[in-house]
C-alpha cells in the first residue's frame, strides 16, 4: 500500500495551495497519491509530514515536485495500433487540400510523444508540411531540447519503433550514449516550444491537430471538461483533437454539437463549428 | 454496499479467467474487475477472446467510467487501473510497478479502500509477486481472499508470493474458486 493515504494527499494539496497558490485538487486523486508516494520513496522521506515541510521550506524542491506531477511514463510510439492507423486517417480525413498542418502538443512531459510524432511525420513524408508547437511546464523543455540530456528508451519503445518501421534503423533518429538513446536534435529547431500551464495558461494560436493522448486521465472529470473546452477553442474549424484510446471525451465533445467523431476507437474528433 | 470481485493474474491465467467468465451467468449481480498482465503494445482482441464463451457482459475500462453491477471490467493494456471513491475507475500511465502496467496491487489496494470488507480478491497463476500486497490489503480491510492453489498453477510464483505475505481466506483449485464466486450472497 502506498505510504501516503488519501488524507495525506489532501493535506499536501492544501499545504501547496496555501504556500504557492497552486491548486492540485484538479488532479485525479489516486494518480496524484501514487505519484507523491513515488516521490516520497525516491527522496527517502519517511513520512508525508516531512514531505510537506520540505515543500514549504524549499521552493526548488517544490518546482521539481510539480515537474514530477506533470510527468508521465509514455513510451516511444505508445499504442502502436494507433500509429499504424493514423497515417491513413491523416492523409484521407485530416489533411485534405492542405499544404501546411499545425500540430499542438500540450502538457508535453517526457519527449517521447513528440519524438514519435516527428519520426512518424518524417517517415510518412509529412514532416516538411508540418509545424509543431509543444507546450511544456518548467524544466521539461530543457530536458527534451538540450543536446546534453537524453532519455533511456524502454524495450517497449524500441519494440514499437521496430514494429512500425521495420526497414528503418534506430540510428537514423537516435544516437546511443552509454545506456541512453539521445534524439538527434537537428530537427528540433523546427519545433516551436513554450512554457505553459494547461489549467491557467492561455493558448494563443489556433491549430489543425491537437495531440493530447493520455494527458486527460491525470485530471478529475470536471477539470477534464474545462481542458477540453480550452483545447476546443484552440482548434481551427475542421481541426482535430486526438485523445488516448481509453480516455473519455466527455459531454462537451459528445453533446455540444461542436465535434463529430472521425474515429471512435482511436479517439479522433473533428471540430465542425 | 455491493460486493465486488477483483481478479488478478499473469502468465498462465488467461485460460482460467476465460473459464471463470464463461461460468458467470448474464444476470450475476456483482461487478467483476479483471486485472491481468498482458502485452502492453497490443490492445485488440483480448476482450473479444474472453467474450467468446461468456454470456456475461465483458468490457474494457474507459477512464472515469462508473462501476456497474453485472459487468466484467478488464484493465486495458498499458494503463494502471484505480478504483475511486464514488465507485468509478480511473486510468494512469505511471511507471510500471513490479515491471507491470496494469499493476494488480494498485487495482486491489484501491478496491480495498473503497469497498472495504465487500471485496473478494482472487489471485491466479503468474510469474512475479504483483498482487500479493493488494490481496493483503483486501484481507486487512476484512475482504475475502481466494488464492489459486500453487499446485494447480501453470506458474506458481504469484500465489506463492501472496502466501508468504499472509494467510488468505482460502487456497483453492479453479473449480472451487468458481463455485464460491457463483454462490456469493447479495
Amino acid at each position: 500500500m502506498p505510504e501516503i493515504s488519501i488524507v495525506d494527499t489532501k493535506n499536501i494539496i492544501r499545504a501547496i495551495k496555501l504556500k504557492y497558490k497552486v491548486d492540485l485538487g484538479s488532479f485525479q486523486l489516486n494518480t496524484l497519491r501514487y505519484k507523491l508516494d513515488r516521490i516520497l520513496s525516491d527522496q527517502h522521506l519517511q513520512y508525508p509530514d516531512i514531505l510537506i515541510t520540505r515543500l514549504i521550506e524549499d521552493s526548488e524542491f517544490y518546482s521539481e515536485l510539480i515537474d514530477n506531477i506533470y510527468s508521465s511514463d509514455i513510451e516511444l510510439f505508445r499504442d502502436p495500433e494507433f500509429w499504424s492507423e493514423f497515417s491513413g486517417i491523416l492523409s484521407e480525413q485530416i489533411i485534405i487540400n492542405t499544404e501546411q498542418v499545425n500540430f499542438l502538443l500540450p502538457v508535453c512531459s517526457n519527449g517521447f510523444e513528440l519524438y514519435s510524432l516527428m519520426i512518424f511525420l518524417e517517415e510518412k513524408a509529412f514532416f516538411d508540411k508540418s509545424h509543431i508547437t509543444v507546450l511544456y511546464n518548467s524544466s521539461t523543455a530543457d530536458k527534451i531540447h538540450s543536446s546534453n540530456t537524453g532519455f533511456k528508451i524502454s524495450h517497449l519503445g524500441l519494440e514499437n519503433f521496430s514494429k512500425l518501421f521495420p526497414d528503418t534503423e534506430m540510428e537514423k533518429y537516435f544516437f546511443n550514449k552509454g545506456n541512453q538513446y539521445f534524439f538527434r536534435k537537428e530537427k528540433m529547431s523546427l519545433i516551436k516550444k513554450s512554457k505553459h500551464e494547461i489549467l491557467t495558461g492561455k493558448i494563443k494560436n489556433k491549430y489543425q491537430i491537437i495531440f493530447f493522448r493520455d494527458r486527460l486521465i491525470n485530471f478529475e472529470a470536471s477539470t477534464q471538461e474545462q481542458i477540453i473546452k480550452k483545447l476546443s477553442a484552440s482548434l481551427v474549424k475542421n481541426g482535430v483533437l486526438i485523445l488516448g484510446y481509453r480516455e473519455n471525451p466527455g459531454k462537451f465533445i459528445r453533446n455540444s454539437g461542436i465535434f463529430e467523431t472521425i474515429d471512435e476507437t482511436n479517439r479522433i474528433f473533428r471540430k465542425i463549428v | 454496499m455491493s460486493k465486488i470481485i477483483v481478479i488478478g493474474g499473469s502468465a498462465g491465467s488467461f485460460r482460467i479467467v476465460s473459464k471463470i467468465l464463461a461460468s458467470i451467468p448474464a444476470k450475476y449481480p456483482f461487478p467483476i474487475v479483471v486485472c491481468m498482465h498482458r502485452l502492453r503494445n497490443i490492445r485488440s482482441c483480448f476482450v473479444e477472446t474472453l467474450s467468446i464463451n461468456s454470456n456475461f457482459r465483458i468490457k474494457e475500462v474507459f477512464d472515469k467510467e462508473k462501476i456497474q453491477a453485472s459487468t466484467a471490467y478488464i484493465a486495458p493494456a498499458n494503463y494502471h487501473l484505480y478504483i475511486n471513491f464514488g465507485k468509478s475507475f480511473s486510468l494512469s500511465v505511471e511507471p510500471p510497478v513490479n515491471h507491470s502496467r496494469p499493476s494488480i496491487d494498485m487495482t486491489m489496494e484501491t478496491a480495498a479502500e473503497v469497498y472495504l470488507d465487500e471485496v473478494v480478491g482472487v489471485l491466479l497463476s503468474g510469474a512475479n509477486n504483483d498482487g500479493a500486497r493488494g490481496m493483503k490489503k483486501i484481507h486487512e480491510n476484512g475482504g475475502a481472499t481466494l488464492v489459486q492453489d500453487p499446485d494447480t498453477c501453470e506458474i506458481s510464483t504469484m500465489p506463492k508470493s501472496c502466501l508468504q505475505l499472509f494467510t488468505p481466506t482460502y487456497v483453492l483449485d479453479v473449480e472451487t474458486i468458481i463455485e464460491i464466486i457463483l454462490n456469493l450472497d447479495v
